[in-house]
């Protein structure tokens, strides 16, 4: 692994899982998640950090999760 | 053309005024509600307390993503005089780096094998939640056929 984490450096793209979630575009969160695109896109040349590939991998999930639960019950 | 599909179905079921089971269930119907965050959790945990190894004989391990940036490990034993020990650690993605917590005192930034192989764990994680979980790509974020 190398120090700056470029080996964690993969293909999931903020832009192409908007692409492929339309409908989160219509939550609330979608409008956070889109501004967080927006900079993804915008450091899209810069390297990663290996932080912000797992808070990447963490947005992820969150982001699915919002999709596929019932949000009225919240996790204590 | 119509008359022929309906002359099919017509042998096939019988009845084709009411085509309403032809209609695809919404997601979700088929369990009748949606499942909570807790439940997704748990299956999420399924995964992830697999991802370090076996569990040794008697322990209890769970390790999962709380949230964008906090990651939990929970270990739970009966040590030699059966005194149940149980150890919650917490991860959080800073800017700074990982940092570690443990009870209410212990804060420590990781680093070396442990922050190699955390980082292993959460892409491992990643990778398979989100196919065996959620059926979708990783890389997209689509659902798999």
């Amino acid at each position: 692994m190398t120090e700056n984490g470029t080996e964690f450096i993969d293909n999931v793209s903020h832009v192409d899982f908007h692409r492929a979630n339309p409908e989160i575009d219509s939550a609330e969160v979608g409008r956070a998640r889109i501004a967080l695109a927006e900079v993804y896109e915008t450091n899209a040349t810069k390297e990663e950090t290996m932080e912000s590939v797992v808070l990447r991998y963490g947005e992820y999930l969150e982001m699915v999760r919002k999709i596929e639960m019932d949000d009225t019950e919240q996790v204590a | 053309m119509a008359k022929i599909l309906r002359k099919v179905l017509t042998l096939l079921v019988g009845n084709t005024e009411d085509l309403s089971y032809l209609k695809m269930p919404k997601r979700g119907a088929l369990t009748g509600k949606k499942p909570t965050k807790r439940e997704l959790l748990q299956k999420e945990s399924e995964i992830g307390r697999e991802l370090f190894g076996p569990i040794p004989k008697g322990h209890h391990r769970e390790f999962f993503n709380l949230d964008a940036n906090t990651w939990v490990w929970y270990e739970e034993y009966k040590d030699e005089n059966g005194k149940l020990q149980t150890l919650t650690t917490r991860y959080e993605v800073q800017d700074k780096g990982i940092l570690k917590a443990q009870g209410t005192s212990r804060y420590t930034y990781i680093e070396g094998d442990e922050l190699a192989n955390l980082l292993k764990a959460i892409r491992l994680y990643y990778e398979r939640v989100m196919r065996n979980v959620y059926s979708r790509d990783p890389s997209s974020g689509q659902h798999l056929a």
